[in-house]
């Protein structure tokens, strides 16, 4: 079973990021879900499409997934650093992010 | 995604959408659609990003209510159809015929229908996710999960009644479920094999549903476990009819505990848990406490033989089912009691018959000539009593160990009857004193250092029952003076350790006057032997034991006397103090009262400002007497050996012994001796086994004017021969001791009442009747337990000697002057 998944951008951009970092979006955690006995295609191929997201944004959203991977963990006493974006993608990253819950 | 980025520099770009915009109506349609294959387990065909995405277009659009409504639709659809389509038809045919593989039949289609909808919700759930966090929050509805279980309960199972979602007639399954899963319970306590895994599968969606009119219970508990209760109650109540009628108490209460523990793996392997206590509680009224009563009774072999029969484990089981229900606990309680009682007033039957049938009250008044074998007799049964008393305890100890898991109401229970049973016996105190007396002497040498201590703790035990705890004191320093002055105890182990259990049961108090004798038996061995130490002694020419005893911690021997005990050997010596006393027994012969007087000034030496008081009660001696010619080595008591000593006097006086004859009259003018210990010890040396003396005329009663000669032809196959005295042994009383022994303890009583009358008054200063009466019985109770009326006695008494008064305002309240 892989341990990375793909996900590729309505604009055909794809980034092939770990799942444990990818599961950090609830969403894309229950696309590659199958406690529950049934898998959607999405966990079969271990491939994600967002037509509605564009390859800038979706870069964003895999820095912002790994930075949360890094900071967020459990315990870390790290001093978490500001997360870097241009201010122009701020409105598409806030939708990316309602899509993507996290 | 946190967005707090306020870097400078370029514009915001508009989100803008890459696909084209469709009708939400065509996007739901294609929802609808996803949910129908996941039915159909074709999620693998199915992107989750896409149908996520058009939930997500859907509420972005507003149309957040035509989703979910109509995702409630396509859900009742879906679960009506399967109904008609899967079950319908399996209900119908358990409905028609019942049997154990139709019901399996329906329920397994109604659990397999859940099961397949609880999955298919859960995948339903995590495509609507964005649904459930923006619209049904904001409209405050049920989540999609939550709608999806409505969804089933009230198509599938329970139509609400004006629904018209119920549609097509149809009333719903719950009846149906609920019926076959009864049928099923029913079937499989007939014996029948049921498949245990549908009934919880059914079970547990039972319990996941909600009610819809209480939210809090499961359906489980409004629709299946109220009939199941009352089934089982129906059911368990016939049963448990059939069964008094045709088991014995140990078979019932053997299938109870069985029931009990079947319908508890019942609950455990398919039920609620929530059951559990409340189908016990159903078993338990209907098996346990409806028959609580009866089951104890049943005439062939109901509690009483079982008892009797000692069945361990069937007392057990018995006491298992009736334990935790408080009535038939009580119910068990009172019956053993009960027998507890029987059994044991049938040992003090036992003791009190051969009495009463001797006709011993019209004899009355010569009660202290019963021969000294009756009195043996009675001594042997009254030790009987105590070691019987003791065996049953013993057995029920046994009892409350193996068969009543050692709870803590059956002790109370046990020991409440004994204690019951024992004070009923109103010699109690003195016949376990007689009993320890008894053991101490003579029964140690053949037990193993355990029983010994086995023996004295149940001794300990049954003192602790004793209400008249001042009674058994009052015997226990008799006996023990008797013990220790004439040394007949067999283990001085065995004595110190039996007084520390009794100061462990009542403290130091209760044993200063027995540690205190041990403590004078002490003394006086040691001053033994310092005396033989001295050339005084040396001079005296016979061996002399003086036990000196302090006269408070001694029980008064004979009347107003201080006791001192004097036992010599080789030639027997009673010493007397003789102070020109009118009263103070005589010794007759010169070396004796040397011996007595050496002793004293002895003692005196040491001991300046004491008194001594010579005590020949106790006594014994041993004397060798020569009868025409031969020799015995005699072991008479130190009476015996002055009366004796007359006769010896006039011999060497006078050299005509055979001559020498006595009146009785005669002998107590020269000894002193009273007349009724005088008789006695006339009697057992004139009448006796062994005639010492002759005696005219030859009967048993001695009267003043009998006369005694020294019986030259005495003649016996032993050299050494013991003279019994009756006073010496530890016997039975006899009515007229016993009356002396309750009015010795009536006045201890009066003492220790008004002293601790005194004691409460002088804390308290001011004290009301009622209040003072309660509290000295309180403080008294653990010696006995005084009457109100002694304590209104001895307040008056004290009222007398004004060291109380009666206040001016209230007549009913005390104070005490100081």
């Amino acid at each position: 079973m892989s341990t990375t998944v793909k996900l590729i951008s309505g604009d055909g951009f794809t980034f092939v990021i770990e799942k444990n970092v990818a599961e950090h979006s609830p969403t894309i955690k229950n696309m590659l879900d199958v406690s529950h006995g049934g898998a959607f295609t999405e966990a079969l191929t271990n491939e994600i499409k967002f037509p509605e997201i564009k390859g800038k944004v979706l870069e964003k959203v895999c820095q912002y997934l790994y930075y949360k991977h890094r900071y967020a963990a459990e315990g870390s006493t790290d001093r978490v650093p500001e997360f870097q974006f241009d201010l122009e993608l701020s409105l598409e990253l806030l939708m990316a992010a309602d899509y993507l819950d996290c | 995604m946190p967005l707090a980025n306020k870097r400078p520099g370029g514009r915001i770009l508009p989100a803008r959408r890459l696909t084209p915009q469709v009708e939400p109506q065509q996007q739901f349609e294609k929802l609808a659609q996803a949910i129908n294959e996941i039915y159909k387990h074709n999620v693998s065909q199915l992107s989750f990003e896409e149908y996520y995405r058009t939930a997500y277009n859907l509420v972005l659009s507003k149309s957040g209510s035509l989703l979910y409504n109509g995702v409630r639709t396509v859900l009742e659809t879906h679960m009506r159809e399967s109904v008609e389509r899967g079950i319908l038809h399996l209900a119908q045919a358990a409905d028609a015929d019942p049997t154990t593989e139709n019901n399996e039949a329906f329920l397994f289609s109604v659990r397999l229908l859940w099961s397949e909808h609880v999955t298919a919700m859960l995948m339903i759930k995590d495509i609507l996710m964005y649904v459930d966090n923006v619209y049904v929050k904001t409209a405050h509805l049920p989540s999609i999960y939550e709608m999806g279980m409505c969804v089933f309960r009230d198509t599938v199972l329970l139509p609400p009644p004006l629904s018209s979602s119920a549609g097509n007639g149809s009333s719903g399954l719950s009846a149906r479920v609920v019926k076959a899963v009864l049928r099923q319970i029913s079937g499989e306590r007939n014996g029948e094999e049921v498949n245990r895994s549908t009934l919880q599968g059914i079970s547990n969606m039972l319990v996941e549903l909600r009610d819809a009119a209480s939210p809090t219970r499961a359906v489980f508990e409004v629709i299946l476990e109220p009939q199941l209760l009352s089934e089982s109650r129906t059911y368990y109540h016939d049963l448990a009819e059939q069964r008094i009628k045709s088991l014995d108490a140990p078979e019932y209460a053997r299938k109870a505990q069985a029931d009990l523990d079947a319908e508890a793996d019942r609950v455990q392997a398919y039920l609620a848990s929530t059951t559990d206590r409340l189908l016990r509680g159903v078993l338990q009224d209907e098996l346990v406490t409806a028959y609580a009563p009866d089951i104890l009774v049943i005439p062939n072999d109901g509690l009483t033989q079982m008892l009797d029969r000692r069945d361990i484990p069937a007392l057990g089981v018995l006491y298992n089912i009736y334990a935790p229900l408080s009535q038939p606990l009580g119910v068990l309680r009172t019956g053993v009691m009960n027998h507890i009682r029987l059994q044991g007033g049938q040992i003090t039957a036992a003791l009190l018959a051969p009495g009463s049938s001797g006709g011993e009250v019209k004899k009355a008044e010569a009660a202290s000539e019963v021969s000294s074998l009756g009195v043996a007799a009675k001594t042997v049964m009254a030790l009987r009593w105590v070691q019987d008393i003791l065996a049953l305890y013993d057995v029920y100890d046994e009892f409350f160990h193996k068969s009543f898991n050692e709870g803590a109401s059956m002790r109370s229970a046990i020991n409440d009857a004994f204690i019951e049973v024992i004070n009923a016996n109103n010699r109690a105190p003195e016949l376990l004193s007689l009993f320890m007396d008894d053991n101490l002497k003579n029964g140690l040498k053949r037990r193993a250092e355990q029983d010994v201590d086995h023996l004295l703790e149940r001794s300990v035990l049954m003192f602790r029952f004793l209400k008249n705890k001042d009674a058994f004191e009052h015997y226990y320093k008799v006996h023990l003076a008797r013990r220790l002055l004439s040394a007949r105890s067999e283990s001085d182990d065995a004595e110190q350790s039996l007084v520390s259990k009794l100061k462990v049961e009542c403290g130091s108090q209760f044993t200063l006057k027995l540690e205190g004798m041990f403590k004078d038996m002490q003394l006086s061995a040691d001053m033994a032997r310092d005396l033989r130490a001295t050339s005084e002694y040396a001079a005296l020419g016979l061996d002399l034991n003086v036990s000196v005893l302090t006269p408070t911690f001694w029980p008064t021997l004979a009347p107003a006397q201080q006791p001192v005990s004097i036992t010599s050997e080789s030639s027997k010596n009673n010493g007397d103090c003789d102070d020109g006393d009118p009263t103070a027994i005589v010794l007759p012969h010169g070396t004796l009262r040397e011996s007595a007087d050496a002793f004293s000034a002895y003692y005196l030496k040491f001991h300046s400002g004491r008194r001594l008081t010579w005590q020949y009660a106790m006594g014994n001696a041993d004397l060798k007497v020569n009868f025409g010619g031969r020799t015995y080595e005699l072991n008479v008591s130190t009476y015996q050996m002055i009366i004796l000593l007359l006769f010896t006097d006039t011999e060497s006086a006078e050299a005509e012994a055979e001559a020498k004859i006595l009146t009785a009259a005669e002998i107590q003018q020269k000894t002193h001796i009273p007349e009724e210990p005088l008789s006695r010890q006339l009697q057992s040396l004139a009448c006796g086994k062994y005639r010492v003396l002759n005696k005219t005329p030859r009967s048993r009663e001695v009267s003043p004017t009998d006369t005694f000669s020294f019986n030259m032809e005495f003649k016996s196959p032993q050299y050494r021969i013991r003279i019994p005295v009756v006073s010496a042994k530890n016997n039975v009383e006899t009515e007229k001791e016993k009356a002396a022994s309750q009015a010795i303890i009536g006045q201890e009583r009066m003492y220790l009442i008004e002293a601790t009358i005194v004691r409460i008054m002088k804390t308290r200063k001011q004290m009301a009747h009622e209040a003072l009466v309660n509290e000295t019985i309180t403080q008294l109770s653990s010696r006995f337990l005084p009457a109100s009326k002694m304590i209104k006695d001895c307040v008056g008494k004290l009222l007398d000697r004004e060291y109380l008064q009666r206040s001016p305002e209230d007549p009913r309240v005390y104070n005490y002057l100081a």
